[in-house]
C-alpha cells in the first residue's frame, strides 16, 4: 500500500498518541510489489501485493520490546501498541540499549519512479515475452 | 471468513476465471534472543492478509492486499484476473490441475501448549539460564541462545467447493557456545543439536537446554585443541543431526519435479534426478529408502492440506534404493513428461498430487516446495554403540554446518559441529576441520548400515529458500545413524 504524507503521518501520529511507554518508535513501511517470473519459455508465477507494516517498538528505561501489525484501523493499532508495551514491561534490562535521538531533520528523497509505477501486468509480460521470442529465435530457453 | 472468501471466488467467477481460490491467513512470529547476560532483543510480529489466485484460460494470476475488507477482496480478485489474462501472452504450457475432492475441514497442530501463550519473562529467564550454564565451563568465553515461534492460521477456500481451516505452529530453540584460546587467538563454536519442530513451547522443555548447554560449551573448548584431520578416504558415521541437511539437498532438492524439469534453476540448480531415471537409477544401497510425509506430527511441514487444497500425504521417493517418484503439486500430476515417464517406468498413474504446495505469507505465490522428507530406518537391529563397534576406522560426525552443493545437485560437500575418530571399534577422540564431499549416487551407495527406528530423530529448517521473490519454506527430514564407506575426507583448514 502506497500512503500520502499524509496518511503516513496520521498513522504514525495515531500511535504514538496511543502509547504510553518512555520512549516509543515507529517504523511504518510497505508498498506495492509486482512480479512476472519466467522459465523454459513460459510464464510460471507472478504477483501482485499491496502490504504495509507498522512497527512499534516500546521502552521503559533499557527494557524494550517491538511489535508489528498490518492493519491501521484504530482498534488494531491500539492492539499492537499494548502488545509491544506489554513485551517491554517484562523484557529484561538491555545494558546496550541506546536512547531514541531526538527530533531530527532529514533530507528529502524522491524515490518515486514512474517507469516503475506503470510497470502493469502487461508490461511485465511483454517485457518476459521480449526475453523468450529472442530466446526461441536462437532456438534456446529463456 | 467464508463470506469474505465467497466474495472473492465470486468476483473470480464472475470475471470469467476457470477456477479461483482464496487464502485469508494470519502469521505470527516471535523471536527473542540473548547473548552472555543479557537480553538482545524481543520481537513479536503479526501479519494478516489475504491473496487470491485464479486460472484463466489456462495461465496464473495472483494478487495480494493486507486490507481484508470485502471491497478490497472484490478488487484484487479483478487485480488477479488482469495479471492472469496479461501474462497469457507469456504462457507457451496451459496450466492444467489434477481433479481434487472438495473439502469442508479443519486442522489443527498437534502442538500441546501454545508458545504465544507462555509468558515472556520465562522464556528470557530460560535462555538467560542457558548462557549461564555454558559459560560456567572454563575455556567458554560467549554463548548466544534464541527461541523462534511461529504460528500461522490459513484458511482456503477455493471454486472446486473446498474450504479448509488450519492452524499451524512451529518452535525452534537453539543456542552456539563459543571457546576462545588467547594464546592463539582461535576459537571454535558448537551450535546445540536442535532442530526446529511442528511442536509447541513443550518442544522447549523437552529439550532441556540448561542441562545440555555445559556439554555444548566442553565440547567447544575440546575442539580447541583437537587435532586436524587427515584427508583421504574414510569410513563415516553420521549422526541424523547431520545427514538431515544432506538429504535436504542430495534427496530432497534434486526430487522437486519444477528442478527436474528445468522449471527452477536458481537457488542452487535443477537436478541430475531427470526423468529418464524414474522407476531405474539407482540412487542408493539396497538399503536406502527415502519417504516423503507431510503427515508426520511434529514435522514442520506436516499439515493437513497443502495451499493447492490437496490432502497430504506419504509416499517412497527411493525405494530400496531406486529412484521411484518425484514430489509434486497439482499442476504438475498432469504433466504429459511426468505421465510418460512414470508409464515407461513401468509405474501406474498417481492421479493426484502429492501435496507438496506452500506459500510462506498470504502475499506469496504458492508453489512447490519440500515435504518433510525421511530416510527409513534399518529394518535390522542396530544401535548406534554397535554401528561404531562395527567400525574399524572411521570418522562419526554430529551436528550440521557449511555446505556446498553444484547446479544439479550431483557433487556435495558437507561439514559439521563436532568429529570424533574411530580406532578399532570405538571412539578414540575429537578431530577438527572435517568435511566430506562426494557424489550424490556414490554416496548414498556407499550406505551399508542404518541404525533401528529407536535411534530414528527429525531434523529440519524453518529457512528453506526458493522461488523468485523468495520464499522460506520448512521442513523436517528423519534420520537414523548410518554409515557410509569409503567418504572423501577433505581438511577444511588446510591451505592449497
Amino acid at each position: 500500500m502506497i500512503l500520502s504524507d499524509a496518511q503516513a503521518r496520521q498513522t504514525i501520529d495515531t500511535v504514538l498518541a496511543l502509547a504510553s511507554a518512555d520512549q516509543v518508535r515507529v517504523n511504518l513501511g510497505g508498498g506495492r510489489r509486482a512480479n512476472t517470473r519466467f522459465a523454459l519459455n513460459s510464464v510460471t508465477t507472478c504477483g501482485d501485493t499491496a502490504d504495509l507494516t507498522v512497527a512499534v517498538t516500546a521502552c521503559y528505561g533499557r527494557r524494550h520490546a517491538t511489535a508489528t501489525t498490518r492493519q491501521t484501523d484504530r482498534e488494531s493499532l491500539q492492539a499492537v501498541v499494548e502488545r509491544a508495551e506489554a513485551l517491554a514491561r517484562v523484557a529484561p534490562e538491555d545494558s546496550e540499549h541506546m536512547p531514541e535521538l531526538g527530533p531530527q531533520d532529514y533530507l528529502d528523497t524522491d524515490p518515486w519512479r514512474e517507469s516503475t509505477a506503470a510497470a502493469t501486468p502487461t508490461r511485465r509480460a511483454e517485457a518476459a515475452l521480449e526475453a523468450v521470442q529472442a530466446a526461441e529465435a536462437h532456438d534456446l530457453t529463456s | 471468513m467464508n463470506d469474505l472468501a465467497e466474495v472473492a471466488l465470486n468476483a473470480a467467477r464472475s470475471g470469467g476465471a476457470d477456477y479461483a481460490d482464496i487464502r485469508i491467513s494470519r502469521h505470527r512470529d516471535q523471536r527473542i534472543s540473548a547473548r552472555e547476560e543479557r537480553v538482545q532483543s524481543v520481537s513479536d510480529t503479526e501479519s494478516y492478509g489475504f491473496g487470491v489466485r485464479v486460472l484463466a484460460d489456462g495461465t496464473w494470476g495472483f494478487a495480494a492486499s493486507h486490507e481484508v475488507t470485502p471491497d478490497t477482496i472484490a478488487a484484487v480478485a479483478d487485480r488477479a484476473l488482469a495479471v492472469a489474462r496479461a501474462n497469457r501472452a507469456a504462457q507457451r504450457r496451459p496450466v492444467e490441475l489434477v481433479h481434487v475432492d472438495a473439502c469442508r475441514d479443519t486442522w489443527r497442530t498437534s502442538a500441546e501448549t501454545d508458545p504465544f501463550e507462555v509468558p515472556l519473562g520465562e522464556k528470557t529467564d530460560l535462555l538467560l539460564a542457558v548462557n549461564a550454564a555454558a559459560l560456567a565451563v572454563d575455556g567458554a568465553q560467549f554463548c548466544t541462545s534464541s527461541m523462534h515461534f511461529q504460528k500461522e492460521e490459513k484458511y482456503f477456500a477455493s471454486t472446486d467447493g473446498s474450504a479448509i481451516d488450519q492452524t499451524v505452529i512451529r518452535t525452534a530453540p537453539t543456542f552456539t557456545v563459543t571457546a576462545t584460546d588467547p594464546a592463539t587467538g582461535k576459537f571454535e563454536n558448537r551450535t546445540a543439536d536442535i532442530h526446529p519442530r511442528g511442536l509447541g513451547y513443550e518442544f522447549v522443555e523437552q529439550c532441556d537446554l540448561v542441562a545440555l548447554a555445559p556439554r555444548m560449551a566442553e565440547q567447544a573448548v575440546e575442539k580447541l585443541a583437537a587435532p586436524s584431520v587427515e584427508p583421504g578416504p574414510c569410513d563415516l558415521i553420521l549422526h541424523p543431526t547431520n545427514l538431515w541437511l544432506t538429504m535436504h539437498e542430495s534427496l530432497g532438492h534434486p526430487t522437486e519435479l519444477d528442478r527436474v524439469v528445468g522449471l527452477e534453476a536458481n537457488f542452487a540448480g535443477t537436478s541430475f534426478l531427470t526423468l529418464d531415471k524414474l522407476g531405474s537409477f539407482r540412487y542408493g544401497s539396497p538399503l536406502v529408502n527415502f519417504k516423503a510425509d507431510r503427515t508426520l506430527p511434529g514435522g514442520l511441514a506436516t499439515c493437513g492440506y497443502d495451499d493447492d487444497g490437496c490432502p497430504t500425504t506419504e509416499w517412497h521417493l527411493v525405494k530400496d534404493g531406486v529412484l521411484v517418484d518425484y514430489q509434486t503439486i497439482r499442476e504438475q500430476v498432469l504433466w504429459p513428461e511426468y505421465r510418460e515417464a512414470r508409464a515407461a517406468a513401468g509405474l501406474p498413474e498417481v492421479g493426484h498430487s502429492y501435496a507438496c504446495s506452500y506459500a510462506d505469507s498470504w502475499g506469496s505465490f504458492p508453489f512447490q516446495r519440500q515435504a518433510n522428507i525421511h530416510l527409513e530406518p534399518g529394518a535390522e537391529p542396530l544401535s548406534l554403540d554397535d554401528l561404531i563397534a562395527g567400525t574399524d576406522r572411521g570418522i562419526y560426525i554430529v551436528g550440521n554446518a557449511s555446505f556446498s552443493i553444484d547446479q544439479q545437485r550431483r557433487n556435495f560437500q558437507f561439514s559439521g559441529q563436532v568429529f570424533y575418530k574411530i580406532e578399532g571399534g570405538k571412539l578414540a577422540g575429537m578431530l577438527n576441520d572435517v568435511a566430506y564431499q562426494a557424489q550424490t549416487p556414490a554416496f548414498w551407495n556407499a550406505c551399508d548400515a542404518i541404525c533401528d527406528q529407536r535411534f530414528w530423530e527429525l531434523g529440519g529448517t524453518l529457512y528453506c529458500g526458493k522461488g523468485q521473490p523468495g520464499q522460506a519454506a520448512k521442513m523436517s527430514h528423519g534420520a537414523a545413524p548410518a554409515r557410509f564407506r569409503q567418504i572423501h575426507v577433505l581438511n577444511t583448514r588446510r591451505e592449497v
